[in-house]
Order: C-alpha cells, then structure tokens, then sequence
C-alpha cells in the first residue's frame, strides 16, 4: 500500500513540475480586442490650469554645501568668501624620544604651521589661471548655520552682525597663488604669533576667513586644515606636524539675488523652491483636429489620464548665480498650503534625483523645454472619490541647499510660460459579452 | 476498510491546488469559453465522453456510477497541453497544465455519497497588437502595444447521490453550483520615445463571478454480461456574471444549456471491452448573448476499445484507443463550423489490489487533435494521467 501511495505521488509530483511552463494562448489578432480606444494627446496653457505661481526661499543653509563657494565680484556681481573654525589644538602626540623610545609627549610647544585650502578642480569649477587667496583670523565667533553677509549669529534671542559686512574685519594671516594646473591645494604659512593667535581659546580662535583676491573668479573650496608645527619636551631636535580640524565651515556672499516676478525659480543657498497652484478643468474642450479623433469636450478622469507632465521653458539665470553643474529637479505635492512656506509635503513625483537640467539651460541655452512628471497629482486632482484636493504642486532641488547656482523658468504670462501636457485614453468599459 | 486519514486526502487536495490552470485554446476567446470535459485519463482515452463506462465509478457526468462503488475512493487527474496554431497567416503555440476534475466517493448504508469539482468552461486566452496613432490629430505619432488578457472560468462543483436499485440497475442524482470567474483586462503600452518620456501603462478592466444551480440525474444498467449502458441528463440554472465592486462593467445573465449524454460499454470478451458515447447540449439558448460570436447545439461522440490483458512491472495494466469528433458550441460569422477531433492512445495500471477491490490505479492518456474554425486551425498533444486511490 505504501509503494502505491509513493507512486501516486512521484506521479502527481511530476505533473506539478511540468505544469512550470505554462503559456496562455496568445494571438496577435488585434480585432479581437472588444474595445476602441483612443490615445490623445493635449496640452493646455498655463491660463487654463494655472492659477498662481509663488517662490519661496530660504530653505538649508550654505553651511550644508559639500563645498564652499569663494568668488570676488565675479560677473560683476558676486563676492563669496568662506568661513572655518577650527578645533582645539592636539595637546598629546607619540614621539620618539632620544633612545629611539616612542612615548605620549603632552608638553610640545607650537613654533608655526599653515593653512591648506584644497579646491575643486573639475572643469566647471576650476579657474582659467592663477588665482590668488588670502587668509584672514576673524575677530568675531560666528554660527555657521545662520551666518551671512551682514549677520555672523543668528539664533533665538542672539542676533549680532559682523563689525563690517563680509564677515569683517580679520587679521591677515598671509595669501599665496594658487595654479590649478600645480595641483588642487594652495598652502598659507602661518608664523608663531598666527598660530598663537589662532589657538588661545579652547577653539582655534573664533576662526579663519578665506577671500579670493583675483577679481571675476568663482571656485568651490572643498576642504581646509590647520597644520601645526611643534617641538615635543622628550625630544626637543625633532618637530612633528599636527593637524587642528574643521568644526565648522560656511560661506557668506552677496547680494542675495532676488527673484523676478511671477518668474520660476529652483535652488540656490538657501534653497528657492516655487509653488505652483493648480486649477484643472473637468473637461477639456479639445481643438478641431482632437475632436476629429475624440468626442469633445473630453472629460478628465483619472482612468482616462494616462499621463500628466508639466512643461517648464528654461531661463537664464542671473550670471553670478548660473549652476556650474547639472541640476536636479524634483515637484511635490504641498500639503498643507496655508503653512507655507513651512508646508509638509507629499513624496517626489518624479522620483529619483529628479529629472537632471544640463545647466547650460540656465545660460546660453535657455529656452530648453523640461518635462516634470505630475501624473499622479493631477489624476488625483480629477479624481471625484478624492475629498480634500491638493492643488499646490512645489517644484524644488532633491537636496537643499544643491549648490549656489540655481535654476529659472519662464513665469505666467510671457512666451514658454509653463504648460500642462495629458494624454488622456478614451474608450469604453470593459464589458463581459 | 482501513479508517479514514484525512492528512491523505489534504495531501491530494494540495498537489492539486497547486497545479495552476492554464488556458486549453485559442478559440477561448468565443462566447463563454472553450468546453471542457470533465473525465479522468481512462475516459479521455476510450472517446472522452466519460459515461457508460464499467469501472468508472468516480465519474463527473455520469451520477449512476457511483452506485457500485464498494469502499471509498478519491480520483483526480492532470492534463498538460502543448498546442500550436495557424490563424491568417500568423501562428503561435502555447502550453499548460490543468487538473480537470477531483472526485470524491463515499459508501453509505442508503447509498454513495459524491462530492466532485470539475472545469466546465475555459476562459484563458489573450491577444497582443502594436500600431502607430496620431496623438493630437496633427500627426504626433505614437507607438502603442494593446493587450486584451482574460483569465478565469466556469466549474461545477457538485454533491450526489447514487444507489442500485436491482443488481442491474443504477441510479444517481446530483446537485451543484456552477462557480467561477474571469477578469478581462485591456492594457494599452506606450512607446516611451513615441510620446516623449516615461508612460506608465492605461489599464482597464474588470472581474466577474460566476453563479448558478446545476443538477443532474441519470440512470446505468447492465444488458445481460455483455453490455452496460448509461445515461444521464444534466440541467443548469441561468448563469449570472456579477461584477465586483472594482469593476464597471454591467452584470450579465447566461442561459446554460441542459445536456444529454449516454454511453455504453460492450464486453466482448474477458479481456476485452468497446465503449460509445455521445453528448449533446444545447448552446443555441445561449445564442445573441454575445457581441462577436453566436452559439449553436452540439452533438459530440466519442468511441473506444480497451484491452486488459497486459501486465506490466508485475501489474495488470490496459491499453486503450480512441476518437473524439466534437463540434464546438460558440461560432463565429467566418466560422460557423468549430470543430475538435482526437485520436487517443492509453495506458492502465492496477497498482494495488485486495481480492477483487481495486485500492489503487494509474491511467495514462495520450491525445492528438485537432480544431478548426474557418482559417483557424489548432493543433495539439495533450497528456492525462489519472490516479484513483481507495480504501483510506
């Protein structure tokens, strides 16, 4: 009985491993489909969806850039200079003392040091030739968060500004040529009374200003150290070099360009975002070519919306501020829109990083059309079953800040103002005969 | 009589449940669905009417032949299908596999109890095109993919009643449901560089469930020792297609036909048997209930030839040949004359027996068709195995 009960069962279990390959019958027979749908294609001008544009700004600081921006009037406009703090000078180091011993020394004298200052050397952001920069001991702490132009702290119940705008005055430290075809770094000798300067608080010092000297140049400062020169007590011929790190870098430029009206505007540090108000119709009246193909006017529902993208013309920017690198572009629903600027928002429409601007489309090459995926907000905005619509849409950077540079569109009202594309299929229901 | 293990019979219920079903033809996409046949390996192999015929006791369309069933009995078969077809000029192939019934039979001191389920209609087929459209009527052209996918189908779920009523004749009674459902799905893709961008795909469909009562009666006797005979009539309530809530398609209702068939078996010697059986049903009620196709009456037969004097491994084993001519019930107006015809060939083995009970048999069927219907022509190998196991 139990060799027939295995049988039954190798043979059911063969019939499962063959049922594996499983095929529908398949026909490329189109007229069997029992429908007749149509696909179009419409695009409506801003007045006939949009209601009001709004640009908001301050969103991150420039504390939170990767790199720092250092530029003196560049395009004529733009001066940028970065602000480091440094930790507290190393008070212990491993030296080998005159028998050849290594020993922890924590009674070293500092006699001198210098400044490294490494830039970014990637096309967009490297300089034509030799730039000069120089090195300032400011007098004043600053907050690296609120910090700006004319403010060097900003917090509750804590606003003091800068004894003079720009993050001044400093005490020079020293400047030196930098040659990006030498190398990315340039390097500022400190003497013993700089270092003494910079390393009589628990901090080095309230900090260090960095300022492009050579006019019309824009670059990013990547990164900054503090080295230090000292003779350690056990072995007074030798000198070893310790390093006092960044606990704090921004920058602070002016002016702080402001938009254009009714213009659209994205990016920037602090971040610009721009709120898009929406008011889709219910139907759309379609031109006589649309209604050759469809029954007008077309009435938008969210089964008929295939797809829904916002066209954005592109702009220059102003010249100072033109990004020097590909820019990010990402729309969200805003949620709450009586607590804007401040308004939670929904998650990315676009997902990703959002779609990618070549940031030539901010300068010589504005005019550019870019497609911004919104099909899921406006299919809920014509979505009846849908209670409380959200007809905000706010176009941001994934990240903010994104970087200095940002981006501007054609507003309402003039030539390349933003269009709504949808295409809509139509076509009947799905019946059982 | 060995007490009942129901871990047995869950084992059968999960091997079953996990076969998945597939579709059986093109020609699915008529009416209400291609037919199918509810019969165990050995019937497909004698004709595939799977009535009048001895030892079919576990039969879905045959309510009397439970009457002589002695202990109790599970039966449940596979089939895989591998299928090509020419249709104007293009052709393709498919394959799956099915299980067509599960049968269940139960002695009682008042008579047989049955429970089977087993498939009625096939409704599993899909079709795929692409072509350029002009977007905005000003020729921003497009490429799009259009698919139509429907998947689902009808069974009978049944409970019966058999008992003899002399050692000579039979006769059953069974009651049902007709059950299932099938979603039908129109998927339009679009050429992203046709329209500029990513489009998601537009979707739109639905699901039906299938409702109705079906019951059926039928009646077996044996003609002396030479000839037993059956049959049997089988009555459906109209069939009612409900939308879910998901779905905005209208309900629909389905005048299912009531059928006839009968079958006999002749022993023309210890060894040796021939079956006959034939089955008509009358489609032609459900006619104009569909947009694209019409329906008519169908009158199929099926016949075979069994001989039981083989042995293999040690075991008493049958071979069997047979034919099936079967017109096939929903038309088309370029195809008013679908049609199935089979050759089979089959295999029997008695795994294990007790005296004259059979505790446990392995059947082989092997099936060469064919269907036509105007341009269209499909053929197919179809392969069926049956496993009946009783005395748990």
């Amino acid at each position: 009985m139990k060799r027939a009960w295995m049988v039954a069962g190798l043979v059911s279990a063969s019939w499962g491993l063959l049922a594996c390959e499983e095929v529908t019958p398949t026909t490329s027979d189109g007229g069997l489909i029992p429908l007749e749908p149509k696909t179009v294609q419409v695009v409506l001008p801003f007045e006939s969806f949009g209601e009001q544009i709004r640009v908001y700004s301050g969103y991150g600081t420039p504390s939170e850039l990767f790199e720092a921006v250092l530029a003196q009037d560049y395009e004529g406009v733009l001066d940028s200079r970065v602000l480091t703090r440094f930790g507290a000078y190393p008070w212990l180091a491993s030296v080998r003392d005159s028998t050849g011993t290594t020993r922890a020394d924590s009674a070293f004298t500092f006699f001198g040091g210098y400044l490294v200052a490494r830039f970014d050397t990637t096309e967009a952001n490297r300089p034509e030739g030799p730039v000069q920069v120089a090195a300032g001991g400011l007098t004043q702490t600053f907050y690296a968060p609120s910090a700006s132009w004319t403010v060097a702290v900003d917090t509750i119940n804590d606003r003091r500004l800068w004894a003079e705008p720009g993050a001044g005055p400093v005490m020079a430290l020293g400047e030196a040529e930098w040659d990006p075809e030498a190398g990315d770094s340039v390097v500022i000798e400190l003497d013993s009374a700089a270092v003494a300067m910079l390393g009589d608080t628990l901090e080095a010092g309230p900090g260090v200003r960095f300022d492009l000297l050579t006019p019309g140049v824009r670059l990013n400062l990547v990164d900054a150290d503090l080295r230090l020169y000292a003779r350690p007590n056990v072995h007074r011929d030798t000198v070893v070099t310790l390093n006092a790190g960044v606990i704090a870098q921004t920058f602070v430029y002016d002016p702080l360009p402001e938009p254009e009206a009714g213009g659209i505007r994205v990016g920037g540090a602090p971040s610009w975002r721009t709120v898009l108000t929406l008011d889709v119709p219910e139907a759309v009246e379609g031109d006589a070519a649309l209604c050759a193909l469809v029954e007008c006017p077309v009435e938008l529902t969210p089964e008929r919306l295939n797809n829904a993208t916002l066209l954005l013309t592109t702009a220059a920017s102003q010249a100072a501020f033109q990004p020097s690198d590909s820019m990010f572009l990402d729309a969200r629903a805003v949620l709450a829109p009586e607590l804007l600027p401040k308004s939670p928002l929904g998650t990315s429409l676009v997902g990703g990083l959002g779609v990618s601007i070549a940031p030539a489309s901010f300068g010589a090459e504005a005019g550019r059309v870019v497609s911004i995926p919104v099909t899921a907000f406006v299919r809920a905005l014509v979505d009846d079953s849908v209670g409380q619509k959200v007809r905000d849409v706010v176009l941001l950077t994934p990240f903010e800040p994104l970087s200095i540079g940002f981006g501007t569109f054609v507003g309402s009202g003039e030539e390349g103002a933003p269009r709504l594309r949808l295409i809509l299929t139509v076509t009947d229901t799905v019946e059982i005969r | 009589m060995r007490a009942f293990r129901p871990g047995v019979v869950g084992v059968v219920v999960l091997l079953i449940a996990a076969a998945p079903a597939a579709g059986q033809s093109l020609l699915s996409n008529r009416g209400l669905g291609f037919p199918l046949v509810a019969t165990d390996a050995r019937g497909v192999a004698l004709g595939g009417m799977g009535i009048g015929l001895t030892g079919g006791e576990l039969s879905v369309v045959d309510p009397a032949a439970a009457a002589r069933l002695r202990i109790p009995s599970v039966g449940f078969s596979f089939q895989t299908t591998w299928a090509d077809f020419d249709q104007a000029g293009t052709s393709g192939d498919f394959s799956g596999t099915r299980f067509p019934y599960i049968s269940l039979g139960y002695p009682a001191r008042f008579g047989t109890v049955t429970v089977s389920f087993g498939g009625l209609l096939d409704q599993r087929w899909s079709t795929s095109s692409t072509e350029r459209i002009d977007l905005n009527g000003q020729g921003s052209m497009g490429v799009v993919t259009d698919e139509f996918a429907s998947d689902g189908g009808i069974s009978s779920v049944r409970l019966g009643l058999a008992r003899s009523l002399t050692d000579d004749i039979d006769v059953g009674v069974q009651i049902g449901r007709n059950i299932g459902d099938v979603s039908r799905v129109f998927t339009r893709s679009f050429d992203s560089l046709g329209v500029g961008g990513t489009l998601p795909s537009f979707q739109i469909g639905g699901r039906w469930s299938y409702r109705g009562w079906t019951a059926a009666l039928g009646a077996a006797a044996d003609v002396g020792d030479v000839l037993h005979v059956a049959a049997a009539y089988t009555w459906s309530s109209e069939l009612d297609a409900l939308p879910d809530e998901n779905t905005n398609g209208a309900p629909a209702t389905f005048s299912m036909p009531s059928e006839i068939r009968a079958g006999a078996t002749a022993i023309l010697s210890p060894r040796l048997r021939a079956t006959l059986g034939v089955h008509r049903a009358g489609w032609s009620s459900v006619d104009g209930s569909f947009e694209d196709s019409g329906a008519r009456d169908t009158f199929a037969w099926g016949t075979g030839i069994e001989w039981g004097g083989a042995s293999i491994l040690g075991k008493t084993s049958q071979l069997r040949l047979g034919y099936r001519d079967s017109p096939l019930p929903f038309t088309l107006d370029e195809a008013p004359d679908p049609a199935e015809s089979v050759f089979a060939a089959g295999l029997g083995m008695d795994l294990l027996t007790s005296g004259e009970v059979l505790l446990a048999r392995l059947d082989f069927a092997l099936e060469r068709g064919r269907r036509e219907a105007g341009a269209f022509e499909e053929r197919f190998w179809r392969l069926a195995t049956s496993v009946r196991i009783s005395g748990f």
